[in-house]
């Protein structure tokens, strides 16, 4: 009984807000939680890295003279990409129009969806339709995209990832200008686009970005542009309207294997209206 | 500190009360470890949460019977569902309510429940449980490749669930004693 009327009740109904309630009296409760297993987390994780430790020092020693004979070399490279850059008005903090706030995992689901419970909420100025990235690896910006927020309470909030099954994004490769379809995540957290024109030239490893469209009035949440994956495999089918394409991606990060992230909140009016806030 | 004949501690001697408050104490410690505690672990190469609560609920079913082990289950599954984020409310519950009112079948026996017999149970009922909800989502349309169920989920739970399962049968006896079966109309004046 209770399933079937949390399953069939819209996101406001009666059982979906008594557990935002429970979740945000818990939350406390989460977030110490957090702080007095973290010292033994640490504890842990320097105790299983010492085993690696020595290989990990003698492989970065020749690595380090590698790179010090390149350091020249990319000097001049790195001066004008900074140029580049400012040409082209790339920023390294974020999407324009949204401010990041650092946040924890403090809560995983018990069922087989690909959500989790961050340590941020309404009063850090997280919305539902924030946008969530994995932390950035060397050189790669400010990430790629991990989530969504899709429910908030004033201290906590629920991230909806990329990889759950109820999600879809308009997607597009990087550098074209058409929208391929709606990326949509597999049961097991592969993403896939089918219907794709057998036109469109794929390739493997192709980037896959937001392609950001929608109407004025409805517009995607996700801003163009954003870094969602790479294409790991294409299949042709041969359907009623001629041949189509499925393209299947990888995310640059499987976000349930993270316990930090960057949520982008919206700030600027665009962004607002993206988010619906 | 120990009664050898029973293994119980003297502070939960059996006979002194139907050990309901260790029954809550120990169900709300298994839900409070597996939505707080166990999520921050990062084990080893093998991913997923290890599943103390439905060891917990077998355990309490076998010591105390099918009323307070569906009980049981049923309040932990809809804690558990309640304090973490997922989209589903009540598909724990009901599983664990048919494990614990099963389980406890075999409290009210004659034969004392024997540590690996135990175990085994709980193995098994920690490996139900992904593919109890591998067919609510099947129902609900967006059920998981079977590799995938099998292999990323049902495996690691395999993996973990003798390592909690015996430390749990373990304190389950030593606070709970021996197997007895718990009516409501007995559970009046509680340990």
């Amino acid at each position: 009984m209770f399933f079937t009327s949390f399953f069939r009740e819209s996101e406001g109904g009666f059982l979906h807000r008594f557990k935002g309630t429970v979740d945000a009296v818990f939350a406390p409760v989460q977030e110490a939680s957090v702080a007095a297993v973290q010292p033994l987390k640490d504890g842990w994780n320097w105790f299983a890295e010492l085993r690696t430790a020595r290989d990990e020092r003698n492989r970065l020693l020749v690595e380090n003279e590698r790179l010090k004979a390149q350091i020249g070399g990319t000097a001049v490279a790195t001066k004008q990409n900074d140029e580049f850059r400012q040409i082209l008005r790339i920023a390294d903090d974020g999407p324009a129009g949204y401010k990041p706030v650092n946040a924890r995992v403090v809560a995983r689901p018990a069922d087989l969806s690909k959500r989790v419970q961050l340590d941020k909420g309404r009063s850090d100025g997280v919305v539902v339709n924030s946008l969530v990235f994995a932390p950035p690896a060397t050189g790669e910006g400010f990430g790629a995209l991990a989530g969504i927020v899709t429910s908030v309470t004033s201290r906590s909030s629920i991230v909806t990832f990329i990889t759950d099954a109820s999600t879809s994004i308009g997607a597009r490769l990087l550098g074209a200008a058409q929208p391929l379809g709606l990326l949509r995540a597999t049961p097991s957290g592969q993403l896939l686009l089918d219907k794709v024109p057998a036109s469109v030239k794929i390739e493997n490893n192709d980037a896959v970005v937001t392609a950001g469209t929608g109407t004025f009035t409805l517009p995607s949440p996700y801003p163009p542009g954003i870094r969602i994956g790479t294409v790991s495999s294409v299949g042709t089918a041969r359907g009623e309207p001629g041949e189509t394409q499925t393209v299947q991606v990888t995310p640059f990060v499987d976000p349930m294997q993270l316990s930090t992230f960057a949520v982008f909140v919206p700030v600027s009016p665009d962004a607002k209206r993206r988010a619906g806030a | 500190m120990t009664d050898h004949a029973t293994g119980a501690l003297d502070w939960a001697r059996p006979g002194q009360g139907n050990g309901l408050r260790w029954v809550i104490a120990m169900t709300a410690c298994a839900v409070l470890l597996q939505v707080a505690i166990l999520p921050r672990f990062d084990i080893g190469p093998i991913e997923g949460i290890p599943n103390v609560v439905v060891c917990v609920v077998v355990a309490v079913a076998l010591l105390r019977g099918v009323v307070v082990g569906a009980v049981v289950g049923f309040a932990a599954g809809m804690l558990v569902e309640l304090l973490t984020p997922g989209e589903t409310l009540g598909v724990l519950a009901l599983v664990y309510v048919a494990i614990g009112a099963w389980c406890g079948r075999f409290a009210g026996g004659n034969a004392a429940v024997g540590r690996w017999f135990a175990v085994s149970l709980m193995v098994g009922a920690t490996v139900l449980v992904p593919l109890w909800m591998g067919l609510v989502y099947l129902l609900r349309g967006d059920g998981p490749p079977l590799g995938y169920l099998l292999g990323d989920i049902v495996v690691p739970q395999l993996i973990f669930a003798p390592l909690v399962a015996i430390p749990v049968w373990w304190a389950a006896q030593r606070l709970l004693g021996p197997p007895r079966e718990v009516e409501p109309w007995m559970a009046r004046g509680v340990a």
